[in-house]
């Protein structure tokens, strides 16, 4: 019952394909039409992957220069905009072509919103005078 | 010519000549061996007191008369009349010098002591030194996965995420918060050209509960419960200047010992979601072995682009949880092909190839025992051909796997299977005969070393909009043995879920996983199954058909947490 229920619920493409798989190894051509199916595959998406990888190649040139080093000097990249390269330790990030660990990216991270955000003892220096002026601290 | 001669006088004569020349003003001249000279008598720089004497009358001149004699008196003589004293002048002489030769020997150690002060304040303890420079030659990370998974279906099947089981059919509802991985990233790297990684991983220690006999007359339960234990996960030695001389593989290494596997962990990373859900090969294939493998990009151009990234190695056919058993070893490659060349691991477009061959862990004379169906001693193959493109926000893969003898029913129950394929025989005695038959069957199915595997796979993920979720999926359709004409163990997974980015070093996800056994439910025709050597019970002789032979699907919901640096 539970599985007549999930095979309601399968994709037509899944089914698809099942059925394809089904006719291909029962066919009297089984090898020849297994082969075509998976180069056929392989050969659409690698066109449909290629358009992309040539729209990247004809955008490269505006790229910053490419590399796989470690940069420290330019702006900080938001982990979120990130590829993952490696879940080691330190965990490494691909951003604009450049490969970063994850403490640079943090440490970017704090140093910018530092900038940004100026601490409440900063605050309290440019403003009014500590409350606790002239009073002796209570234990 | 008077008569020149010396004269012997007493020390009491000598005290009276040395109180005469003190009256004379010659005492100060006389020992200090400067003494002023008289126009013919006093004191010479020797020492001696020229005087004159007449030596009728015993008195003293100091000059030459008629009946004077010379009367010299010798430094000794001096002394001697002055009870062996030097006079106080040498004495305050003597004195002073020794003051200054003790003050420069002060001086002098003084200044030893402040050199020695010096240098033992430069000295740095073997513990400091070793602190200072540890942190340039070591790194210590930490990865941790944790999740709580909800199976509102469960079934037999594989496992979802390594060290997670579910029980049976007939249990939704069950839940449980697991630990997936649990690292201590050690790497050592002394010099600039070897680097040593020590990694131990958590695993659920499971097994028989066997009490232990203690004593003669007492005993004491097994400790073998479930506890998760550490086990060694990765421990092996890195040259990291295999190829330095060629600059296109300046990158390369040389890795010996138990190491990560060629494909799998590499494809955990193309994925980027190994936290949520196994890669389709790790449920055939151990992520880790022991080995020895060669491994980098090739880097050209100007801008040493990366166009190939291989792995080849070879590895004990025992994995890194097993003993190895075979005189015969594991052979496996991947080579990875960016044909725009990659700025980084994943960049851009690529395609990528595996291909694995081993046999069977067992012992030479197990593997030459002459057998109808090889089973366990077969040939073992893989291959996974991949083609995947990877921007910094999005990644999408394609893949296609053949095995051959690479999914055994220890695969495929590897998250939960019949107690009868273990060995045991299920509490519930109307089922025992079922599960018998079908056990046997899964058994004879898929371990009967002439199976053949095919897996689709569609994976990747991207990024939604300027927000920190992910949406990523694994679509997996996997066919258990294509030999089979219609096996009840093919199924498809199902991974969808969204990921959300805490920061740098957390991640947390929640998804849904499914394995689903897509097949209409059928009876398997005893005739048939033993064309792959499925052997019928004898207290089941007249069966005919295996009933209901597939398995229930199994859902889960899980919520997902990484840790990592």
């Amino acid at each position: 019952m539970e599985s007549s229920m999930y095979r309601e619920k399968e994709s037509w493409t899944f089914r698809a394909l099942s059925n394809s798989i089904r006719y291909i190894r029962m066919g009297e051509r089984a090898e020849t039409v297994k082969l075509g199916v998976v180069v056929g595959t392989s050969l659409f998406l690698l066109a449909t992957l290629a358009g992309c990888a040539t729209t990247k190649a004809q955008i490269a040139s505006s790229d910053p220069p490419k590399s796989a080093r470690i940069a420290d000097n330019d702006p900080p990249p938001d982990v979120r905009h990130c590829a993952l390269v490696t879940i080691s330790s330190p965990v490494l990030y691909a951003c604009n072509g450049k490969v970063y660990t994850e403490h640079q990216l943090s440490q970017r991270r704090l140093a910018m919103k530092q900038k940004k955000e100026p601490s409440n003892d900063h605050k309290q220096q440019a403003g009014q005078p500590p409350s606790f002026q002239g009073n002796s601290p209570k234990s | 010519m008077p008569m020149m001669r010396k004269t012997t006088v007493t020390r009491t004569s000598i005290s009276g000549v040395l109180a005469l020349l003190q009256v004379l003003g010659l005492s100060a001249t006389l020992w200090g061996q400067t003494a002023t000279v008289t126009a013919s008598g006093g004191a010479t720089n020797s020492g001696e007191v020229h005087l004159f004497v007449d030596p009728n009358t015993g008195q003293l001149f100091i000059k030459p008369g008629p009946g004077r004699v010379p009367f010299t008196i010798s430094p000794s003589a001096l002394t001697s009349a002055l009870g062996g004293q030097p006079p106080v002048q040498q004495q305050i002489q003597e004195v002073k010098q020794r003051q200054e030769a003790l003050e420069a020997k002060t001086r002098e150690v003084q200044s030893n002591l402040e050199k020695t002060t010096e240098q033992v304040n430069q000295i740095v303890p073997a513990w400091q030194h070793y602190i200072d420079t540890l942190s340039s030659k070591m790194y210590v990370g930490a990865q941790f996965w944790a999740d709580w998974a909800f199976y509102p279906r469960t079934g037999y099947g594989p496992q979802l995420l390594t060290q997670i089981n579910q029980p049976g059919p007939g249990n939704g509802g069950f839940n449980s918060i697991d630990i997936t991985r649990s690292y201590l990233n050690v790497f050592f790297n002394p010099t600039n050209d070897w680097i040593l990684r020590i990694t131990p991983n958590l695993y659920r220690q499971t097994g028989g509960t066997n009490a232990t006999q203690f004593g003669a007359i007492s005993a004491i339960g097994n400790t073998v419960n479930g506890d998760y234990t550490w086990r060694l996960k990765y421990g092996y030695a890195q040259y990291t200047r295999i190829f330095s001389g060629i600059d296109a593989l300046s990158d390369d290494s040389l890795v010996i010992g138990q190491q990560p596997e060629p494909l799998v962990p590499w494809e955990e990373d193309l994925y980027q979601f190994r936290y949520v859900n196994l890669v389709t090969w790790n449920m055939s294939i151990a992520s880790t072995f022991p080995g020895i493998t060669l491994q980098g990009p090739i880097r050209l151009g100007p801008e040493r682009l990366q166009y190939i990234d291989y792995n080849v190695g070879v590895f004990d056919e025992g994995n890194f949880h097993q003993f190895e058993q075979a005189n015969t070893k594991e052979a496996m490659a991947r080579v990875s092909f960016y044909p725009f060349g990659a700025r980084w691991r994943y960049d851009g477009l690529g395609i990528t190839t595996f291909y694995d061959i081993g046999w069977g862990n067992v012992t030479p004379d197990v593997f030459s025992s002459p057998a109808v169906l090889k089973g366990p001693q077969a040939e073992i193959e893989r291959l996974a051909e991949i083609i995947h493109y990877t921007a910094d926000t999005w990644g999408i893969a394609f893949e296609y796997d053949w095995g051959r003898n690479a999914w055994t029913p220890g695969n495929m129950f590897s998250g939960s299977g019949p107690a009868e394929a273990f060995g045991l025989v299920p509490t519930v005695p109307a089922l025992v005969e079922s599960q018998t038959l079908w056990a046997n069957l899964a058994n004879a199915l898929q371990n009967n070393g002439r199976t053949f595997q095919q897996g689709f796979n569609l994976f990747g993920h991207v990024l939604l909009g300027d927000t920190p979720f992910t949406l990523f999926g694994w679509l997996e359709w996997w066919l258990a043995n294509t030999a089979v004409p219609v096996n009840p163990f093919d199924f498809y997974r199902v991974v969808v879920g969204i990921s959300y980015q805490v920061n740098e070093y957390v991640r947390i996800a929640i998804d849904y996983q499914g394995i689903i056994y897509y097949h209409k439910q059928f009876n398997f025709p005893v005739s048939e199954a033993q064309r792959f050597g499925f052997v019928l019970p004898s207290q089941y002789a007249g069966v005919t058909q295996i009933s209901k032979v597939v398995p229930d699907s199994i859902d889960c919901i899980m919520m997902n947490l990484e840790y990592a640096f």
